[in-house]
């Protein structure tokens, strides 16, 4: 998960730093003492706050169960709030791409230092800093509070992924981890994201906040969180009704499926897949279909073997239709 | 003396030669099932001087020297008969590998080694539109236009000998395709070497 490991000389090298203001991505960000404030910065942060508070309605709007627009297509999981509908609210919340700063042209000139993310460290520091902020909150709101930055961080990271994908400075690379070959998208711009988006989410379905689909759990017992990225990228890109966006969807199918190395054997006219630890239903449909979100057309498949898609076991058989 | 003496180093150096041949050399037969059928491929084979005639050639045949290379692509192994006897008893017999003649039928008619399959290698020229088809049947497989080769069969691939090219053309063809060229090995023998040493050789169409 380095960006030493990218070594396309066609592309521009853009590294993450010149893009994010640091320290959005802090993972930390309780931990950092609040800069020694003036009444300058006191003016600002009045302003950010009324500003964050405006983002949280429009994101609790979004996000709301009673939410039926453009999300509810998206959802591929029946549950109140599932993993699409995070992603797809917090990506219908961001700037669109047309907006957003070109990553190609823009390489270290600082087109991210726009008022927004400006806006939005303060609001983080603010959201997170409980003490620093007006006041009058209950510790519950001051949860929700920092709950909501987190999302925001997270949509922050998650566009920058997603962003890379669509201009093109992306691998899909098998590595081996642990001794598994695993597939793994790796961005120029925004190496620190699949890392940290991955933890963020993981922490996020712990806290109850989001819900890891059943096909995201491995054979092993963990939740598959490179195949989760990869999952939420494609499909945001898949859906945000530009032709470029869905060109970007499938080619980042056709490089998955192509750096697979999943074997199948021939057994009476079906493709047998054996299962390995730390496959789930989902990257196994990676694999073959270049997509996460098909695992159904295998899960449909093996309806005589499996319950759920979450429960494959190591060494399993599994038939991979055609 | 001296005569005698060269003498006696000539027969040592034959002896030596014989033994030394004799144990490093193993049993030139094989016998698996293909396709349902059992395969026996031996060295007895009663026509042996007709089949290699058939398959000698001199230079005219190509309007120059045409002799292929020992290496026909990078990466790709070259394989002498014993290895050949081999690949069609673990590959081909436990249905990982296909031994595939790369002429044209017409060709390969004339001749062809049991246990192989007909791959002319104009049928995976980038025009082929049928091109595609053969890959997946090769066990390549295909999304959006892409393959992938993980499942793909490994394949030995030869001709009718070192005055020609067809083999190479071939694997030139499965190259270009992307087909990894760790799954791709090479007889240069071919027919020509394969006749001369008696081997088991089947005719007409198949």
């Amino acid at each position: 998960m380095s960006i030493d490991g990218y070594s396309d000389p066609t592309s521009p090298r853009i590294s993450f730093d010149s893009y994010v203001i640091p320290q959005t991505v802090q993972e930390n960000t309780t931990a950092r003492p609040l800069p020694r404030v003036n009444g300058m910065f006191v003016a600002v942060g009045v302003i950010a706050v009324l500003t964050f508070l405006l983002g949280i309605m429009t994101t609790l709007q979004f996000m709301g169960p009673k939410q039926t627009s453009v999300t509810a297509e998206v959802l591929a999981e029946p549950s109140p709030a599932s993993l699409e509908q995070f992603v797809a609210a917090s990506l219908e919340q961001d700037v669109t791409r047309q907006q957003a700063p070109d990553l190609l042209t823009t390489a270290g000139a600082p087109a991210l230092a726009e008022p927004e993310p400006t806006t939005l460290e303060a609001a983080v520091l603010q959201g997170l800093m409980p003490t620093r902020t007006v006041g009058k909150l209950t510790e519950e709101e001051r949860k929700a509070k920092s709950r909501e930055a987190l999302n925001i961080v997270s949509r922050n990271k998650l566009r920058m992924l997603r962003e890379g994908v669509l201009a093109g400075v992306y691998t899909v690379e098998t590595v081996t981890e642990n001794g598994q070959k695993r597939i793994v998208l790796k961005t120029i711009n925004a190496d620190l994201t699949s890392k940290t988006m991955g933890d963020l989410l993981k922490k996020a379905a712990d806290e109850g906040r989001i819900e890891i689909p059943a096909s995201l759990n491995t054979a092993d017992g963990n939740v598959d969180m490179d195949t989760l990225l990869f999952n939420l990228v494609q499909t945001s890109l898949a859906e945000d009704g530009t032709e470029e966006g869905a060109e970007a969807a499938r080619e980042l199918s056709r490089r998955a499926f192509a750096a697979s190395n999943a074997k199948t054997q021939a057994v009476k006219g079906e493709r047998i897949y054996v299962v390995e630890a730390g496959d789930s239903l989902a990257y196994i449909s990676l694999q073959f279909y270049g997509r996460p979100s098909d695992y159904n057309r295998i899960f449909e498949a093996n309806r005589s073997s499996l319950k759920t898609p979450d429960r494959i076991q190591i060494g399993q058989r599994l038939i991979i239709p055609g | 003396m001296l005569r005698l003496t060269a003498a006696l180093a000539a027969s040592f150096c034959l002896l030596s030669g014989t033994v030394t041949a004799q144990s490093a050399s193993t049993e030139a037969k094989a016998s698996f099932i293909f396709n349902g059928e059992r395969v026996n491929i031996d060295r007895d084979n009663p026509e042996i001087t007709r089949f290699a005639v058939r398959f000698a050639s001199s230079g005219d045949a190509c309007g120059e020297p045409c002799i292929a290379p020992m290496i026909v692509a990078d990466g790709v192994t070259t394989l002498a008969e014993t290895d050949v006897l081999a690949f069609l008893m673990n590959e081909v017999a436990n249905n990982k590998g296909l031994m595939v003649d790369a002429r044209m039928p017409a060709d390969r008619e004339t001749g062809y080694i049991p246990g192989s399959v007909s791959l002319p290698f104009a049928t995976l020229d980038a025009k082929n539109e049928f091109k595609n088809n053969i890959l997946r049947a090769l066990g390549a497989r295909e999304l959006d236009g892409i393959f992938n080769f993980a499942d793909a069969r490994n394949l030995l691939v030869y001709d009718k000998g070192p005055s020609t090219d067809d083999a190479g053309q071939l694997v030139k063809n499965l190259l270009a395709e992307g087909y990894p060229k760790e799954k791709i090995s090479y007889y240069r023998g071919g027919m020509q070497v394969w006749s001369v040493l008696g081997f088991s050789i089947e005719e007409g169409k198949s």
